[in-house]
């Protein structure tokens, strides 16, 4: 679908341009969150993002999935943005080794409102490390594949493993934590 | 079994963790860049073919008035004007034509450079 949408606009009909910024615009302004922790920030690169990939529209080979090339862009532009601004970015090398199990209590974050869930979930992942939230996020939010991450990272395969892991385990640890604090 | 109902809670649980763009015209402000871009875009292509057809008529058309200038030119007029200026040779001067050589190639160059730079806005 993407891809009629990609020829037309090469074609000179901008206004389809709405259709992708429409679909993409949430994903794209959440791993943007995810890298710079900044809601201003993160609206200025998702803009950003758009922009550029506008302007290379015509440099996108199809062999990729438009979402990979547009979450690449994305996350350079937020590495770029963060540099620029000089914000807080952990590497991998910085993260503490937490040992927890990774095991939850979903059931009773079920018996939560929505919102009450989105808002908690969404508290646990801002806390996380940039790293862990954004692959936890393109992993299973977005469900892509170790190979796909890695594009758009520029992380090696094991490296997105061991962030997965790690990220795993502190999410569980922090629903559990969260809803033990809630009880 | 127990892998898969974690893997699933996961699943559920991030599923929900979708962000929205705080600003209320998100989209209309990432469009509103968007055309005008393409408008500037289109504006500039416009003045870049005109460029490249007049260097292009320029550096045909300028030699060939030249040397058909020299051609009808009247000489003996124009040397009893001065003292004895004017010829065929001096006129065909290297120079000359070196430097008419010179100004369209860094015409050439010049446009060139704004291409590529525009067709990679």
């Amino acid at each position: 679908m993407d891809d009629i949408y990609i020829q037309q606009i090469l074609k000179g009909n901008v206004n389809s341009y709405r259709y992708l910024v429409n679909k993409y615009k949430n994903m794209v302004f959440t791993i943007a969150r995810d890298i710079t922790k900044a809601d201003l920030i993160a609206e200025e690169v998702a803009q950003d993002t758009f922009l550029k990939a506008y302007q290379n529209l015509e440099r996108f080979k199809r062999k990729a999935k438009f979402s990979t090339w547009l979450y690449k862009i994305a996350v350079n532009e937020s590495l770029r943005r963060i540099r620029k601004k000089r914000l807080k970015y952990e590497n991998l090398e910085d993260l503490p080794v937490n040992d927890h199990q990774i095991g939850m209590e979903p059931d009773a974050i079920a018996n939560m409102h929505e919102e009450e869930q989105k808002e908690m979930i969404r508290n646990i992942l801002d806390k996380l490390n940039n790293n862990e939230s954004l692959i936890l996020r393109l992993f299973y939010l977005e469900e892509l594949t170790i190979e796909e991450i890695s594009k758009i990272t520029k992380l090696t395969r094991n490296n997105i493993k061991v962030i997965l892991y790690r990220a795993r385990k502190n999410f569980a640890a922090r629903v559990n934590k969260s809803f033990s604090f809630i009880h | 079994m127990e892998t898969n109902k974690i893997e699933n809670s996961f699943k559920k649980l991030i599923g929900k963790s979708m962000l929205e763009p705080p600003g209320r015209n998100f989209e209309d402000n990432v469009m509103g860049k968007v055309v005008f871009i393409h408008a500037l875009k289109q504006k500039r292509n416009k003045s870049l073919k005109l460029s490249w057809m007049f260097l292009i008529i320029s550096a045909s058309l300028v030699p060939a008035c030249y040397l058909a200038f020299l051609r009808y030119i009247d000489f003996e007029f124009l040397n009893s004007l001065g003292k004895n200026l004017y010829n065929s040779e001096n006129i065909v001067s290297p120079a000359i034509l070196l430097i008419f050589a010179i100004i369209i190639l860094l015409q050439i160059d010049n446009l060139l450079r704004l291409t590529f730079r525009t067709s990679s806005l």
